[in-house]
């Protein structure tokens, strides 16, 4: 076995990683809006990687962000020639931001974030229950 | 794990008991931790038939934990964790593990009071 009450950890790390989702959808959502020129990339839209972690016992060590990946920058070139940024074309870059998506997201990671405070407690309990041994 | 005579075969029983319930608490931890991530298989985790052999052979510290992948569908993403049966699990092996510690703590009661130590 891993650390001492290393299950704790196990649930802390899934918490990171849905956290870290939140994050990303929170940014996602707060940047669907911009505008650029369309001579400047649109605002990419941001995904997590992430693995399962292993520790040698076979049992699994939870999750890790091993890294970011990003949306198209070309983003959606729309016509809104009363734009300040609009170029002589009357065009203007939009990131390729999809709020359904977004809120998908948003649910999934919200969800998972919780099951792994439920993860979290249950084990918090058994290891107290384990800490009565010999009482 | 020798077997004295403070530690009988119950006690190495349970002790192996709480060892294996507390392997499979990981292993839906990690479960849990992994619910979204892609290509990742639930892990199962098994003790109790090496448990049940190790006490026929009357030595249960001989008793092994043993992992495997579970072979449920997958999603769309190659993920199988399946969030209501880990959950329920997760609840249903805590009881179990505050069971076998219960009937440990019962065991060095019993201990206590042949020692006249109560």
């Amino acid at each position: 076995m891993s650390a001492i009450f290393g299950i704790l950890d196990v649930a802390k790390s899934g918490m990171g990683v849905y956290k870290t989702w939140l994050n990303a959808v929170a940014d996602n959502i707060a940047n669907i809006d911009d505008v650029t020129d369309t001579s400047t990339p649109a605002f990419q839209e941001r995904f997590v990687q992430v693995q399962a972690v292993e520790d040698g016992t076979g049992f699994g060590h939870g999750a890790a962000v091993v890294g970011a990946e990003f949306g198209d920058p070309n983003g959606r070139v729309t016509y809104d020639p009363n734009h300040p940024l609009a170029d002589a074309n009357g065009l203007v870059r939009r990131p390729d931001v999809d709020l359904t998506d977004q809120m998908v997201y948003l649910q999934l990671a919200q969800r998972g974030y919780q099951a792994n405070v439920q993860a979290f407690e249950r084990a918090r309990d058994a290891y107290e229950s384990i800490l009565t041994i010999g009482k | 794990m020798s077997i004295t005579g403070i530690s009988d075969a119950v006690t190495a029983a349970l002790h192996q008991a709480i060892n294996g319930l507390d392997a499979r608490q990981q292993a839906i931890s990690s479960n849990i931790a992994n619910l979204e991530t892609p290509n990742y298989l639930a892990k199962e985790v098994d003790f109790e038939s090496s448990l049940r052999a190790a006490l026929e052979d009357g030595d249960p510290s001989k008793a092994t934990v043993s992992v495997s992948q579970s072979l449920a569908a997958t999603r769309l993403n190659g993920n199988n964790v399946n969030i209501d049966f880990e959950l329920l699990a997760s609840s249903e092996n805590v009881m179990r593990q505050k069971l076998a510690v219960q009937a440990l703590n019962a065991k060095y009661q019993l201990l206590r009071t042949a020692i006249g130590n109560t």
